[in-house]
């Protein structure tokens, strides 16, 4: 791994951690059940700079700080929930990044963070299954609303880095 | 801006959260039992009719809930972000509030359905 790059997601790992701090101390006002991810632009940026172990790298590390720094029963729940839709989003660019962009890994990997989120409560609460499905829609049109949001500013941040960079060069 | 696989993926994920939201309102009767369970295991069963006020002993500390008017609600809770209190009242068959710092679920669920016999 070469100095740039550890520089870079060193500086990404930072910036995730304390975009997931700041909004944990907030709750949207009209929607309390929405969660926007703001950490999750961090890790799409990753995704997009150096691929897949990268994002990995920045999603896992983020939700061990955030969780030290923030609400520390929640660390198993969180890393669990950012490793998954990390590895799935690496997953769906390495294999269709031609065909869907970075909004739409954004929203899977909203769903999958949403999803995992789910399970582990059906788990650790023993939800019944009744109840589950009777929560999934919410979950399903917070995550793509979620997705759409962080994937937009993602795309956004991306683009100007890259202007920038060839600017420079 | 958006791929074609992306609008595909999105109308998709929206038509699917819409049909369940439709299946939700056409399959809703009345609730008429709460049950509060901590850490899955159940701790505390009434009807809905009373109106009442008590404390649930938690994973963190007491979570307050209160029963009004055919309606169930979570008043105050030691989490830090206190989505279950914003999450405000709930009234239908299946319906949860979940407090995920604290353990503590509350959900509703009404004698007449069959389905509580499968899935409970």
């Amino acid at each position: 791994m070469n100095v740039q790059r550890m520089a870079r997601l060193s500086l990404l790992i930072s910036l995730a951690t304390v975009l997931s701090i700041l909004e944990n101390q907030f709750v949207m006002p009209i929607a309390p059940w929405l969660k926007l991810g703001l950490a999750n632009i961090m890790t799409l940026l990753a995704l997009q700079m150096y691929g897949m172990s990268s994002a990995v790298t920045v999603s896992c590390v983020r939700a061990f700080l955030a969780s030290i720094f923030g609400s520390l029963p929640m660390l198993v729940f969180s890393f669990s929930s950012a490793l998954t839709s990390s590895i799935a989003m690496g997953a769906l660019y390495i294999v269709s990044h031609t065909k869907i962009s970075i909004i739409g890994i954004s929203v899977i990997g909203a769903l999958i963070h949403n999803i995992t989120q789910l399970f582990i409560a059906y788990i650790v609460l023993k939800l019944s299954i009744s109840s589950l499905l009777f929560l999934s829609p919410l979950l399903i049109i917070s995550a793509t609303i979620a997705g759409i949001i962080t994937g937009l500013i993602a795309r956004y941040i991306n683009s100007i880095i890259k202007n920038h960079l060839i600017e420079k060069e | 801006m958006f791929t074609l696989g992306d609008k595909i993926l999105i109308s998709f994920f929206i038509l699917l959260a819409f049909i369940g939201f439709i299946f939700i309102r056409f399959f809703n009767k009345n609730a008429d039992i709460v049950i509060v369970q901590v850490s899955g295991k159940e701790v505390f069963r009434t009807a809905l009719s009373k109106n009442s006020r008590f404390f649930i002993d938690g994973f963190i500390g007491k979570t307050e809930i209160e029963i009004k008017d055919h309606r169930v609600r979570i008043l105050d809770s030691p989490c830090d972000k206190k989505l279950c209190v914003h999450h405000g009242w709930i009234e239908k068959p299946y319906e949860t509030i979940i407090c995920m710092p604290n353990r503590v679920t509350v959900s509703l669920y009404s004698h007449k359905n069959p389905i509580d016999a499968i899935t409970r």
